[in-house]
């Protein structure tokens, strides 16, 4: 059952550069999905289409029954930032919590379990602003998962981060996968991708040049420069 | 939605708190009826002394507003939080509401106490009328709710509308400190603090461009 489908969109900004076009894209309900493509290819417009932020300019984004952001299913992590840098990581993840109209106690207890699963929580009343990149990270991370979401969506979660922190976010990812969560994480760490992500779908000048199920870590680097190369020509 | 609403302001609140250019800001503009005082103005063609007062009150509103305004957006944009928070289950409105709610609460603040200093410098000398004072009070309260609701809706709208307003708002707010100097802008002598005032505003503006370079169009 998808539970996100994009169906032949385009998008362009201000009417001038086209940056989708005829993008087709399934979302299956409980699968992890990587979004590959070069930079620019279209990856976080197609993100922040998914996610409401954009309309496309032609084509259809349908849901499965019930899904929409009012009901807290969906929740994102931007490629970098997506924290409040004054506040401590406590207030970041509370508040969070607050705006997808969490409870204060089903909040305390969620945060408790994201805490010590992301290895924050000796870190509870620091400063955002003063963690190191890897942490900004898996606090970023933890803001998102906060709410429970149906829909993960994870923009770029591997850059600038350190391999104990690369870890720690891969296992969590994992984890929360095997739990129904559906994740859509666009990223250029291949390595990543295949380790984690059941299906992946390359994206070219806008458009889905490829799709598989059968992840091969060993292949996965020479299969996407072979399709994008295809696609150039 | 009320609770999502007072989280956003709790926010805002936080947010705020112990930020050295807020501090700075605050001290700056509660410092201006000493300064002010200090150089004993007699008035100049624009600005009658005894409208000293009310000018101020309104340039410490105007200032201080958009100055908080444009910092809590600028933030959002450059930690890609308003990319997350638009994407959560609260809605714009919301957003915007606490934009507008605390900056306007906190210029409102600094007013009052800009008005209480000049009231404790006699500048005044208690010959306020009742009603009159009412009546600029109301004046203030609404010409700050425009000036907070403009600069947010230029700023979401253009970058470059942003900066052209923020830099009309401080040449007008470098006009006002000249007058109530008592340069008049007929005198010869007023073309370099003219054209410090040009430099100046281009300055500001110069700045709030570089950090509105992170910016990113959602």
């Amino acid at each position: 059952m998808d539970l996100v489908t994009l169906n032949r969109v385009h998008f362009r900004y201000n009417k001038k550069t086209e940056v989708l076009n005829d993008l087709d894209l399934n979302l299956r309900k409980g699968s992890c999905h990587g979004f590959l493509g070069h930079n620019g290819a279209g990856k976080t417009t197609t993100l922040r289409i998914i996610m409401g932020l954009l309309k496309p300019e032609n084509g259809t984004v349908s849901y499965c029954d019930g899904f929409n952001k009012r009901n807290n299913v969906i929740s994102y992590m931007p490629e970098y930032g997506g924290i409040y840098e004054r506040l401590s990581v406590g207030q970041n993840i509370v508040f969070r919590g607050e705006i997808q109209g969490l409870t204060r106690y089903t909040i305390d207890n969620n945060m408790e379990d994201m805490l010590s699963i992301l290895g924050l929580q000796e870190r509870l009343n620091e400063k955002a602003g003063y963690l190191s990149q890897g942490l900004k990270r898996r606090l970023s991370l933890a803001c998102a998962m906060i709410s429970n979401p149906e829909l993960l969506i994870l923009d770029e979660p591997t850059n600038g981060i350190d391999p104990v922190s690369l870890k720690v976010i891969t296992d969590t990812l994992r984890n929360i996968n095997s739990n129904g969560t559906t994740i859509l994480i666009s990223s250029h760490n291949l390595h990543f991708i295949s380790q984690i992500c059941g299906e992946i779908s390359i994206i070219q000048n806008g458009k889905r040049i490829y799709n598989s199920t059968n992840i091969d870590a060993a292949s996965i680097e020479n299969l996407y420069i072979e399709k994008t190369n295809e696609s150039e020509r | 939605m009320l609770n999502i609403m007072i989280s956003m302001v709790k926010k805002e609140i936080m947010e705020f708190q112990l930020q050295l250019k807020t501090i700075l800001m605050l001290v700056g503009l509660l410092a201006m009826p000493f300064i002010i005082m200090l150089t004993k103005p007699s008035g100049s063609i624009l600005l009658k002394q005894e409208s000293f007062p009310q000018a101020i009150m309104i340039f410490v509103a105007i200032i201080s507003s958009c100055s908080l305004i444009s910092e809590s957006i600028i933030s959002e944009k450059r930690y890609k939080t308003l990319e997350m928070l638009l994407s959560t289950k609260i809605t714009t409105t919301a957003i915007v509401l606490a934009k507008i709610f605390v900056p306007y609460v906190i210029s409102m603040i600094i007013s009052v106490l800009t008005c209480v200093i000049m009231i404790i410098m006699k500048w005044f000398q208690m010959q306020i009328d009742v009603v009159q004072a009412i009546n600029f009070m109301l004046f203030i309260i609404l010409s700050d709710i425009v000036i907070c609701i403009t600069t947010l809706v230029f700023y979401e709208d253009k970058v470059n509308g942003y900066v052209f307003m923020t830099a009309v708002v401080s040449m007008f707010g470098l006009l006002a400190a000249m007058n109530a100097l008592g340069v008049s802008l007929l005198t010869i002598g007023a073309i370099p603090v003219l054209l410090l005032l040009i430099v100046v505003s281009l300055y500001i503006s110069g700045l709030l461009l570089s950090d509105t370079k992170l910016f990113t169009k959602i």
